[in-house]
């Protein structure tokens, strides 16, 4: 089942157009990447799905569960079930994570219980190797950039959502953290093997351990080229602006 | 030694501490006049946390005996009409040794409002270290977009920060009763 459909989408921040004319169909249970240059548009095009009132969708729509969202809010559409596991988490000073899961939890579920809740918290973090401590802290307070990255995906563990984006969750996490994140990613579409994954990332680093179904290579805001991992390997053997070349080679020759 | 202080009224007070001591002030509204002794060998650490939606005036003086030290502590949301005016001297005399003073005050202004804080550090010792700094400004959007891509509206999410800003992760039943309603 088609779980999100993005349509002709264009995305613009401050008049200047980042994203032109970009189409990218999520079904269910799929895994995406997105590959590209620093400024190719990656992180616009999660920002603009999110919902981020900085950059504006000037062009196209967003489809999720076939409604039309791009319209609506940032925290309508987490609601709805999608969850971006961000890049750069902030510190969010004097709120701690578990108590901003109990309260989100809690606002949606109609029978919350706590003890419940507080068990598979905890669980959840010994698996990711996070301290009990951490998550009675301010969150992201005093955390080193792979243990903002485990808290992201603590979250969604609990929030369980349906689609989840993953804005370079690899950048600044080490391979054993890497991995531990990546298991516990497995072990969560096997639970809920419908939620499909969309990953953007510059590295190949995390496909060993997450095969993705699609990959697309971004350059200027338009996805150039879409293919399966041997995309990958072309990009690793190649470098993104040999490989971009190459693509818009054939593209002129066909 | 800690003692809280939950301050509706305007207060003027002279204190003496002569044992390491915290003092937690928590207020609404109320003109501060506070004048502290330190005495000899004596750490103070000192947080006055407000929620300001009338303009205020603060005055704390601290005077300083030989190796005491200082740290104060201010963190102010102001919404509505709140505006703060604070100054906060530290005094040492030329006779004095071995003190420490620490200031650092975080304005949160949920409102258009100038504040203003004077950290006066009247040091006539060569023998002291003081440092102070001083942080205005509004709701951070990051942190705001943060909370709601967990699925928080705008609204939770500003509360969250707020009651997150003076209370902390974790605050007990009696600090929150006293800021419930403005928050």
């Amino acid at each position: 089942m088609e779980l999100l459909r993005i349509n002709n989408l264009k995305v613009q921040v401050l008049k200047k157009i980042i994203i032109n004319d970009l189409s990218l169909t999520i079904n269910e249970g799929e895994v995406h990447v997105i590959m590209g240059r620093n400024g190719s548009g990656k992180s616009t095009l999660v920002n603009a799905l999110m919902g981020n009132e900085v950059y504006q969708v000037s062009g196209g729509n967003i489809n999720f569960l076939k409604k039309d969202i791009t319209g609506f809010n940032t925290d309508e559409r987490a609601r709805m079930g999608i969850y971006l596991a961000m890049q750069n988490p902030p510190v969010i000073d004097g709120l701690s994570t578990a108590e901003l899961l109990r309260n989100n939890l809690s606002s949606r579920t109609e029978h919350f219980k706590l003890f419940n809740f507080i068990k598979e918290l905890e669980t959840t973090a010994t698996s990711l190797g996070i301290n009990n401590e951490m998550l009675h802290r301010s969150i992201n307070d005093g955390f080193s950039g792979g243990e903002r990255k485990k808290n992201e995906i603590l979250q969604l563990e609990l929030l369980k959502p349906k689609l989840i984006i993953l804005d370079e969750i690899d950048s600044g996490v080490d391979i054993d953290s890497l991995k531990l994140i990546a298991e516990v990613l497995i072990n969560y579409r096997l639970e809920n093997p419908e939620t499909a994954i969309l990953m953007i990332t510059h590295h190949a680093n995390f496909f060993k351990y997450l095969e993705p179904n699609y990959v697309h290579i971004m350059n200027n805001g338009e996805l150039v080229k879409s293919g399966g991992v041997e995309l990958v390997h072309q990009v690793e053997k190649q470098g993104f602006e040999k490989t971009i070349n190459c693509l818009m080679k054939d593209m002129v020759n066909d | 030694m800690i003692k809280n202080y939950y301050i509706n009224e305007d207060l003027i007070s002279d204190l003496k501490i002569d044992e390491n001591t915290e003092l937690n002030f928590y207020t609404k509204n109320s003109d501060l006049k506070i004048n502290i002794n330190v005495e000899s060998g004596v750490k103070l650490v000192c947080h006055i946390i407000s929620l300001l939606t009338q303009p205020v005036n603060y005055e704390i003086n601290i005077n300083h005996d030989h190796d005491s030290e200082s740290d104060i502590r201010l963190k102010i949301i102001t919404k509505e009409n709140g505006k703060l005016n604070a100054i906060i001297n530290d005094a040492v005399d030329s006779h004095i040794k071995g003190v420490v003073i620490n200031q650092q005050s975080k304005i949160l202004a949920v409102n258009q409002v100038k504040s203003m804080v004077k950290p006066n550090l009247l040091i006539n010792s060569i023998d002291a270290m003081a440092s102070h700094g001083v942080s205005i400004g509004n709701i951070n959007s990051d942190s705001l977009y943060y909370l709601m891509t967990k699925g928080l509206t705008r609204e939770q999410a500003r509360i969250k920060l707020i009651q997150g800003f003076i209370l902390g992760p974790v605050y007990d039943k009696e600090t929150y009763d006293f800021f419930v309603k403005e928050i």
